[in-house]
């Protein structure tokens, strides 16, 4: 990484250390529901994990893309040495990586429960993992949406889309055949409709990373 | 090899929907403090964020400490210290996270330097943004520009929305720094008193257009209101660089841009007697210089 990129990167961590270990950490609380109050605590448990996860991503893109703008912090940024590609690609990593501290670990965290309780299914694991890349494709699109359009109400706008969006998908993926033939089963059936929801999730992240880099690096005015 | 101009802009335009940049000229000399004036909305801003590559020009051409904008925008900016009236820091850090994040950044921070200029500006380090007032704001953006020892010091009205104290202390807090360094300063405001202060050569822009760039105390020496009594039927003579001419009565006043004793001589006549003779100060000289270049337009 660049080092000026990386410096950048590591002022935002800096930044959001604390609001993303208070996040990281309700989220933790929320996996420890599941494991020791069982199934009758599963509905606040998941709401609190869901609410943990996405609270981390927007929390950070709030404060790091959208008050970076609203706060004018950024004429002082952008009087460093570096280039608008660059500001964006350390707006990119920083969120990315700030978030994806928070869904790697609670994602280990829920495949851990789900492998080691005997109460709940193996089947649930590859709908888990169509549901978790499907929560870093929702985060990934609001951290889109903010970069390019640099406003609150753009962001407030990808939040409800993308909080509607991963709803109606899940919902979709939930009635496809291999999926819900296989969900409550004692094994978890790694299928072809379940790699292809899979493949598809990764390649629209990737396809959203690229976009927002590239149409950020064609704007010629950026204050 | 030293570099003449550490700013050079060339025929630099910029089209906006309510405001254009007509074709730019104007070249910072090396060590020089230039006072860029003009009114709000007159351009000021947008040609120095065209110099910092903030904003790209539509056409013309900018260079920056020997790179060209904005292309070679990073190589220029290491050698920048940029601070404008609508640049924060982080409102929830303190002051030592800025100045600790701009020692990652510059190899050439000055720790010590940084510790003067705190302790010059009244500031404490670990102060929170937050907590600070405008002024103390304003003096903490000058410390991270100052304190990574800039080749050219570029600052966007910085002294825009402080109380007159505040204001003072800013322009004595500069003048001090300025002396202490040979570095280049492009300083914008619409005070023209903070200009006149600080700057040894000027620049007027107004309406997206440059008036013209000269040295202070040549603009000041050139401009001279001269107010005459004379005859009713009294014939104005030739004057050279007349810019305005008002008569009220038997009470002509003229200003000129090209004063020397020889338009006092010219302006001897029987039938006119010579009242005065004025210096002008920056303001009025950019007052009267837009107001003709609007009869001009007319």
């Amino acid at each position: 990484m660049n080092t000026i990129v990386s410096k950048l990167v590591l002022k935002d961590l800096s930044i959001m250390k604390v609001p993303t270990l208070l996040w990281w950490s309700c989220g933790l609380i929320a996996v420890a529901i599941v494991a020791f109050g069982g199934s009758t605590m599963l509905n606040f448990a998941s709401i609190l994990f869901v609410s943990s996860m996405a609270g981390a991503g927007i929390h950070a893109i709030m404060r790091t893309v959208v008050e970076e703008r609203r706060e004018q912090t950024l004429p002082f940024i952008m009087s460093l040495p570096i280039t608008i590609a660059q500001y964006n690609s350390a707006k990119l990593i920083s969120n990315l990586v700030i978030f994806g501290v928070v869904w790697i670990t609670l994602t280990i965290a829920t495949y851990v429960i789900v492998i080691t309780n005997e109460t709940l299914p193996l089947g649930y694991m590859p709908f888990l993992a169509i549901v978790f890349v499907g929560i870093f494709l929702a985060n990934t699109a609001i951290l889109a949406t903010s970069l390019i359009t640099e406003t609150i109400g753009g962001c407030i706008a990808a939040i409800i889309g993308a909080n509607v969006g991963t709803q109606m998908f899940l919902w979709a993926v939930n009635g496809l055949e291999g999926i819900r033939s296989t969900i409550n089963g004692a094994q978890a059936a790694w299928n072809n409709t379940a790699l292809i929801v899979l493949t598809s999730e990764v390649a629209i992240i990737i396809a959203l990373i690229v976009l927002t880099y590239v149409l950020q690096s064609r704007k010629k005015d950026f204050i | 090899m030293a570099i003449e101009n550490a700013i050079e802009c060339a025929q630099v335009s910029k089209q906006y929907s309510n405001f254009h940049l007509d074709h730019l000229d104007l070249n910072v000399p090396t060590g020089s403090i230039m006072g860029f004036v003009g009114p709000n909305g007159a351009g000021k801003s947008t040609t120095l964020r065209i110099i910092m590559g903030l904003v790209h020009q539509d056409s013309g051409e900018v260079t920056v400490l020997g790179n060209v904008m904005p292309d070679q925008q990073i190589a220029a900016k290491w050698g920048i210290g940029y601070v404008s009236e609508d640049m924060r820091l982080y409102p929830g850090q303190d002051i030592a996270f800025h100045m600790s994040f701009l020692r990652s950044v510059y190899p050439t921070w000055d720790d010590t330097y940084a510790a003067i200029l705190l302790k010059r500006f009244g500031l404490v380090a670990e102060q929170k943004i937050k907590g600070l007032s405008h002024g103390q704001r304003v003096k903490a953006c000058l410390l991270m520009a100052l304190a990574r020892h800039p080749r050219l010091l570029i600052l966007d009205e910085p002294t825009t929305g402080l109380d007159p104290l505040a204001r003072q202390e800013i322009l004595e807090e500069m003048s001090a720094v300025i002396v202490e360094e040979d570095r280049t300063i492009l300083f914008s405001s619409h005070n023209t008193q903070d200009i006149e202060q600080l700057s040894d050569q000027i620049a007027f822009i107004h309406d997206g257009s440059l008036l013209f760039t000269r040295d202070k105390e040549d603009l000041l020496d050139a401009w001279r209101r001269i107010r005459l009594q004379t005859a009713e039927n009294f014939d104005m003579p030739n004057v050279p660089g007349l810019v305005d001419l008002q008569r009220n009565g038997r009470v002509t006043t003229l200003v000129t841009n090209q004063y020397s004793q020889d338009v006092e001589s010219g302006l001897k006549h029987e039938s006119a007697t010579l009242l005065a003779v004025e210096r002008m100060t920056v303001e009025e000289i950019f007052l009267t210089s837009v107001m003709a270049k609007k009869e001009l337009a007319q």
